[in-house]
Parts: structure tokens; sequence; C-alpha cells
């Protein structure tokens, strides 16, 4: 089957103080109908920057796509018109950030920013926009929608806000949605109402949903796929099931294992040990090499490339559950 | 924030409360005053100069017998159509500017900046006398000084908040939805920026009917006959021990308007500002 989206090669870089830093290195994925893939990570991997690079909303300058295709119905995202990229976005690829608390502007209604897409896109008269806009609500769960959608942002909780934001995105019904950490900002009983929301909503309009996380818990609720990313470069892509069962590479192992565990009974949390390599800073061999427990000298020299079939890749010399 | 809101947290404040009414008052009177007023602002009696406060000349009249009175409520029209037109206008470039230079950044900030640099370091008023000294008199040059003299600090506070909201996540938010640079700059951002333009809009009509009275009170502005406060008091000024009220009049109107323009802004600044959270719980922010 054809993917809707297709990143080739991306490789998003900024101008720093010292010279261009490389965010995102050569970068490929694919998305299909009605999948939901995870990008995860620690901070400072690139996740939010590829979601920004599809988009072609990377700040320019500093910012760059320096290389690659993003492939979206036949067209190539990275070179499209300004115009014709203002229709791609909010109406066929949206997206939801992590803090709904700044992400609605204040001095607007809610119902009026729901509807702001559907008339920049749908031409829709302000009337049934409107209409459109309460039905939006009910969809995504908000009380009261016909008297919500006159509120302002300040009057809502930020369980709804967020609720609100989905509404914002979906009114176009859009073939993708890019989630960014849709749950970080939100504490515990209402990140699990909004996945479910997204589940069922996905569920429901069949859309493809790309959901950056750092967090385990949410990609094993959501993900068919997982993509882990690892200083701007991918290091596995794996079935999210396998993924948690056996994972390939010795930075996904960590992660999982960085997950405390009702059952087991561990004294101190594990973590990887050190931290992201700075971004600038040229490495030979492996990325991980310096954080991995199972890093040889041959690692440190030759760097790994990404390799596997379609289902399941990894960048790593010694991979791990590999039979 | 709606319109109810604000004008529940502006009555708390009575000065301003007051202020407004006075204002509203001096509004009313410029537009329909003329209707009422039984002589001519240049119509001259000299044979009825310096006559005394009395029925027929509420404020007496001036050196040449012109009714003060009359003087004063058609030198109201002028006074403040100067700071209306010349506020509104310059307020508009301002903010266009300030929209521009804050949200383009690089060289279109820098150049917009410099400029908005080079009009501040003037002192307002020698600012204004030097355009109408290069413009010439009348009232519409006082109301194109006024405008320039608006522009730079409008333009400066405009270009510090659309900074400052440029980078919020909403405004990120509208990119995502497909929204145009302009539909962005002027329905999301200068939304935001609005309760800070009407304040300042407010403070500085009050400024600019000093400017302009000042300039007509040098005899760079409004020129005499034409009934101006400022030019009412140059022309008082001169037989000011023998018709005081020839001077107070004016001086007074100007001093009241001013006042009231100030006690206003501030009152609107409190009402906007939704950082000044003085309210008591279980009110909406």
């Amino acid at each position: 089957m054809k993917p809707i989206l297709k990143v080739e090669n991306l490789t998003t870089s900024f101008q720093g103080e010292e010279g261009r830093v490389t965010a995102v290195r050569n970068l490929s994925f694919e998305l299909h109908k009605g999948e939901t893939l995870a990008v995860v990570g620690e901070s400072g991997c690139g996740k939010s920057v590829t979601a920004l690079s599809i988009l072609n909303l990377i700040p320019n300058p500093p910012g760059k796509i320096d290389n690659g295709c993003i492939w979206f119905e036949d067209r190539d995202l990275t070179r499209l018109r300004k115009r014709d990229m203002r229709k791609v976005r909010g109406n066929q690829i949206a997206m939801i950030f992590q803090e709904p608390m700044t992400s609605l502007n204040p001095v607007f209604t809610v119902g009026r920013q729901v509807m702001d897409s559907l008339i920049i896109h749908q031409n829709m008269t302000k009337k049934k926009a409107h209409a459109a806009a309460v039905s939006l609500l009910t969809s995504v769960g908000i009380p009261e929608p016909e008297l919500t959608v006159d509120r302002y942002p300040h009057q809502l909780s930020g369980g709804m806000r967020q609720r609100a934001m989905i509404a914002m995105a979906l009114a176009c019904r859009p073939d993708i949605l890019i989630a960014d950490e849709p749950t970080t900002a939100l504490d515990v009983t209402i990140q699990a109402q909004i996945l479910n929301l997204l589940r069922n909503l996905h569920d429901e309009m069949n859309m493809s949903i790309l959901l950056i996380t750092h967090d385990m818990g949410v990609v094993a609720q959501l993900a068919d796929h997982v993509l882990v990313m690892y200083a701007g470069e991918a290091v596995e892509y794996r079935k999210s099931k396998e993924l948690f069962k056996s994972p390939h590479h010795p930075y996904t192992e960590g992660l999982l294992k960085s997950i405390p565990s009702l059952t087991e009974d561990h004294l101190v949390l594990y973590n990887i040990p050190g931290s992201v390599p700075p971004i600038h800073a040229e490495i030979e061999g492996c990325r991980f090499a310096d954080r991995c427990s199972y890093a040889q000298p041959y690692c440190r020299e030759h760097k790994p490339e990404l390799e596997g079939d379609r289902e399941s890749k990894v960048r790593c010399h010694f991979a791990l559950n590999v039979t | 924030m709606t319109f109810q809101a604000v004008w529940k947290r502006f009555k708390r404040r009575k000065t301003s409360l007051i202020a407004l009414f006075i204002l509203l008052f001096i509004f009313a009177v410029a537009l329909v005053g003329p209707f009422f007023t039984k002589y001519e602002p240049t119509e001259m009696a000299l044979k009825n100069k310096y006559a005394p406060v009395s029925l027929d000349n509420p404020l007496g009249t001036d050196q040449l017998g012109r009714d003060t009175l009359t003087r004063l409520i058609y030198g109201s029209r002028v006074s403040l159509s100067i700071a209306f037109a010349g506020v509104l206008s310059g307020c508009f470039v301002g903010v266009l500017l300030g929209v521009l230079a804050g949200y383009f950044g690089s060289w279109v900030d820098s150049l917009i900046s410099r400029l908005i640099d080079v009009l501040l370091a003037f002192p307002g008023l020698l600012l204004a006398i030097a355009i109408v000294a290069i413009l010439g008199n009348g009232v519409l040059n006082t109301m194109i000084a006024v405008a320039i003299f608006c522009v730079p600090s409008m333009a400066r506070i405009v270009r510090g908040i659309v900074i400052s909201l440029k980078n919020q996540e909403f405004v990120q938010a509208c990119q995502v939805m497909g929204a145009s640079t302009g539909r962005i700059l002027f329905r999301h951002v200068l939304t935001n920026a609005m309760s800070m333009i009407i304040v300042t809009v407010t403070l500085d009509l009050g400024s600019s009917i000093l400017t302009a009275s000042a300039l007509s009170f040098l005899g760079l502005g409004v020129m005499p006959p034409n009934p101006e406060w400022g030019a009412m008091l140059n022309a008082g000024k001169e037989v000011m021990r023998s018709y005081p009220l020839g001077v107070l009049a004016p001086g007074l109107a100007i001093t009241i308007v001013v006042i009231s323009f100030s006690l206003v802004g501030d009152g609107l600044r409190d009402a906007l500002d939704p950082r000044l959270k003085n309210l008591k719980i279980g009110e909406s922010q």
C-alpha cells in the first residue's frame, strides 16, 4: 500500500552561534493511512523539528531544511509554494501542541477559533461554521458545547482546552494529525481521557496520527509503529508490540528500562547514563556509543546504518534480541 | 474580554469615571453647543469690550468684544478635532510600523527602529515646532504635526508587544492551521495588543491637545482670529490684568480636558490589563 506521508532523507539544520547545527539527520520514514506512528526519544532528539519540517514551519532563518523530500499526495511539501502549503496546513495536516494553556488565543472565544479553520479552508459562512463548531466540541467530549462555544480559553480547564485544541485540529477532517506531546502538560487522569479521545477519533475518522512523545506509556496505548530517534537520527523502527517485547537497539532498551515498574522491586530507577551529545558535535562512529553499555571499540570508529526490512529497522552493529 | 467586564472594572475607579463623564460632556458641547450660541465666534462688538460676566456674556468678552464662551465652545471643536484626527492617523501609522518592525524583525526592524529613535531623540514640542515650521501654519498642518508626534511612541510600544506575542504558541497554532501572515498579524496578534493601543491613544489624546494648544499659543498652529484654546490664551495674555477670564477660561478648559484624558487612560489601563487581577474570588479573570 502506498504510504500517505513519506519522509526521505530529511535533514534540517539551524544556524547557531558556533556554526550550523543539524537537528535532524537523514531521517526517512513512512506513515500509512489510518496508522499511528509514535516518534520517541529524549528531549533534543529532533522530534519536534521533524514535525515542524513536515509542516514547513521551520523558522527561517535560523533554520532550514537542507536536504530531503516529504511526499504527501504526490507532492513534495518541502518544495511547495507558500500559498499551496497554507492549504495543506490545518486542512490536510493538522497539529496539536503540548501546552494547551498557551496555544489558544486568549482574546477570542473557543468557538471562533474552531470556526477559523473552517472559514479559511472551506469558505463556510459564519453561521454554518458556528453550528459545525458546536458539533465538533460535542465530538471531543466537551460538556455544554452550546455554551462553551462562546467561552474564552481562560474559562476552561487544561483538559478542556486540550479538547478544544483537538476540535480545532480536526475541524477540517485532516488526513494526518501531528500530536506533539499532547498529554505532557496534563495530569494523569486527564491524560488517559485525552488518549482515549484520540484513539476513538482515530478509529472514527480513519486518519493517520504522528504522535510525538517521550512517554512510553502513551506509545504503548496508541501506537501501531514506533520510530525511536536519538540525536537527530532514527535508531530503530519497529512494530509497537514487538518493540516492547524485544528492543533491538540498546537505546530503546534503555528507554524501556527507565519506565518505573510496579511489579519489580527496584530501589533505584534505571536511567541511561550521560546525556544526548550536543547536536553540533561531529561524531565519527555510533552517536550512542558513549552511553551504550554494549559498546565495542568498533562502534566508535564505524558509523552504523539503519538496516533491516520494511517492518523492522535498527541502527546498531550489535543489535540485541536478533536471532 | 467582553465590553461588560471592562466597563464593570472601569466603573470601580471613581476618578476615571468622573473624568469620562466630563469628557463626554465636553464632546457633547463641542458637537451641539454651536447651535445654541447667540454670537459668532469672530463677531466683534467693540462697544462691548471687556464686558464683565453677565447673562448675555456668561464669561464676558475680550478686547475686541467677542463673546468668550462662544469662542471657547467653537474652540473646543478645533482643539478636539485636531487631537482626534492627528492622534488617530498618527497612531494608525505607528501601529502599522510597530507591527511590521516587531513581526518581521531583521532589516525591517532595524530600519523602522532607527527612524523611531531619530524621532524620539527630539523633545516632543520641539519636533512639533520643527514640523510646523517646515509645513507652515494652519489647522491641517497642526494635525500633521500632532500625528507625527504620536508615531514614534506608538510604534515602539506596538513593536514591543508584537515581539513578545509572536513567539507565543497560539501564533504558531495559527500558522499550523493555515492562516496567512496578514490574518495572523491583524486578527490574532493585533487584537491581543488592542488594550495597550487603546490606552496609549487615550493618553496621547491628552498630550496632543496640550501640544496643539502650545503650538497655537506660540503663534505656530491655528491662526487668529480662529478660535482655538491655545490661540485664545495667546490673545488673552496681552490683557490678562484687565480681563483675567480671557486666559483663565481657555487655560482651565485645556487643563480639565488633558487631566480627564489622563485619568480615563489610567482607568482604561487598569480595566483592560489582565495582569492587574485585583479581583474578588469567584469572578472570572
